[in-house]
């Protein structure tokens, strides 16, 4: 990164009571810290990963589902433990987008983490991901349709 | 850096510029100015007009996006929340890329922005037309305590930052739509997506995606509904690109944390002060089913209230649109 500029951020960050911040321009990385005297900047080489993406560690699993409501049709004589309800009222969706490859199929095997579906609600995308892990046994809702709190979306076993 | 990337850094300024003088100041041969030049072309879409014997000349000057100039737009009091600044040349979508940062761990704080989305999205899986080195593509991961639940008026907070943003930056008559669309003259002028992820309790991680059009030229046929941009509404000289990000990502910052603290309900004045259609007939699209009423306002939780013949109703989800009748209401 050109040295002015890294002296333009390095002034910029001290008017400021930043600690540290990293900057990132194509291939250009800088990092600014503020914990050593005079904001050493320290430079990151050009073509190394960002500094941010070690191997996720898997959420640990919720400790429960929400409260059941009364389940009913399909779902209905499904174990509880093995049912995802959808945590909010909304539109289903099974893709990223219309076309694309859905997350999930029956049959398929899921873990902790996995992203199932998407949820619109005020035009905000939830993205379900899997509390606990198994084989995706049914899916319980069409691909656009509405759904409700509560409402039983897929069976994982 | 590419060199078509670095001789776009040169002619980003509108001049004209020799292919001798640019070989000499990249230390390149000028066929391989030559060929950076016509990479710049058809990989990015770019108008470069090129003289023989004259050198190259960029159709229209580009003002790309600069991380100082963005820093400096953004209040010294805001600046400690960013924890990191990544500016994309080009990238699926700005929204994407940090919805895959934010599962690797990346901090709330960190703003992306790109030159071009080659997969840009807004409401579900429809389009975002992306031209390179205008308009913004911008979006912010931020964490919150808080559960997905408590987090569906978040859209509209993050609406009325943009569009404070805009207005701070000249754009007079900036009206909200519910749940988030923002219109100069009842035109799409900008939009937000926002996604979310997380524990039902929370935490959650979100994503606010921002999408403002401020030159679309011949793109702008993509698109399928009216739309505004920034060289209409303010003319190309009237606004600076870099500033107005930093504008957006202030703005972005403070709802987070305000919302946060204080929920809705703090911004629900303002959101109300900028609804043209607030206390007009409307007509929402639910599904199958348009129910007609007039808009009488938005709950705490984001919800649209409906007064209807069968008495007032609320409406959170679904592929909800608000459309005035016929004629519209201004």
């Amino acid at each position: 990164m050109d040295i002015r500029k890294v002296k333009k951020l390095i002034e910029l960050l001290e008017q400021s009571d930043v600690s540290e911040i990293e900057i990132h321009e194509g291939e250009e990385s800088v990092r600014i810290s503020r914990n050593n005297p005079g904001a050493q900047p320290m430079f990151i080489q050009a073509g190394m990963p960002p500094g941010f993406m070690p191997a996720a560690a898997p959420p640990a699993p919720a400790a429960s589902h929400p409260a059941t409501g009364a389940s009913g049709g399909v779902a209905g004589d499904t174990p509880e433990e093995n049912l995802v309800r959808s945590p909010m009222v909304g539109t289903f969706y099974r893709s990223p987008s219309p076309g694309s490859k859905p997350f999930i199929e029956e049959g398929q095997a899921v873990k902790v983490g996995d992203t199932l579906c998407i949820i619109e609600a005020m035009k905000i995308l939830n993205q379900i991901e899997c509390e606990r892990a198994g084989t995706v046994k049914r899916i319980l809702v069409e691909n656009g349709q509405p759904v409700e709190y509560n409402q039983p979306i897929f069976v994982i076993a | 850096m590419a060199t078509y990337r670095q001789v776009l850094r040169i002619l980003a300024d509108g001049e004209r510029h020799s292919g001798a003088e640019l070989a000499q100041t990249l230390g390149v041969s000028r066929a391989a100015v030559w060929k950076a030049v016509r990479k710049a072309e058809t990989s990015l879409g770019l108008q470069i007009e090129t003289q023989r014997g004259r050198g190259y000349r960029l159709q229209a000057p580009l003002d790309l996006l600069d991380s100082a100039r963005i820093l400096e737009a953004i209040e010294p009091s805001q600046r400690r929340h960013l924890a990191r600044i990544e500016i994309h040349d080009e990238i699926d979508s700005t929204n994407s890329h940090l919805m895959r940062a934010a599962r690797g761990g990346a901090a709330a704080g960190t703003l992306c922005l790109a030159e071009r989305q080659s997969a840009g999205r807004g409401r579900h899986g429809r389009s975002w037309v992306s031209p390179y080195g205008s308009n913004l593509y911008l979006s912010l991961l931020w964490r919150f305590e808080l559960g997905p639940a408590q987090l569906g008026g978040l859209s509209l907070a993050a609406g009325t930052a943009v569009a404070a943003a805009l207005s701070a930056e000249g754009v007079a008559e900036i009206g909200l739509k519910w749940p988030n669309d923002i219109l100069w003259r009842g035109r799409k002028l900008a939009g937000l997506l926002l996604e979310l992820a997380g524990e039902a309790t929370g935490p959650s991680q979100v994503v606010i995606g921002v999408g403002v059009n401020t030159r679309l030229g011949a793109a702008g046929t993509a698109i399928d509904q009216p739309w505004a941009d920034l060289d209409e509404i303010l003319g190309a000289q009237g606004y600076d690109r870099n500033r107005l990000a930093g504008r957006v990502a202030a703005r972005l910052l403070g709802a987070v944390a305000r919302y946060a603290q204080d929920g809705l309900a703090p911004f629900l004045a303002e959101w109300e002060a900028r609804d043209p259609y607030l206390g007009a007939p409307v007509e929402l699209h639910l599904g199958e089913r348009r129910i007609v009423g007039r808009h009488a306002g938005i709950t705490e939780q984001g919800a649209l209230r409906l007064a209807t013949t069968a008495g007032v109703q609320t409406f959170l989800a679904g592929e909800v649109s608000l459309r005035p009748p016929t004629g519209g209401p201004r």
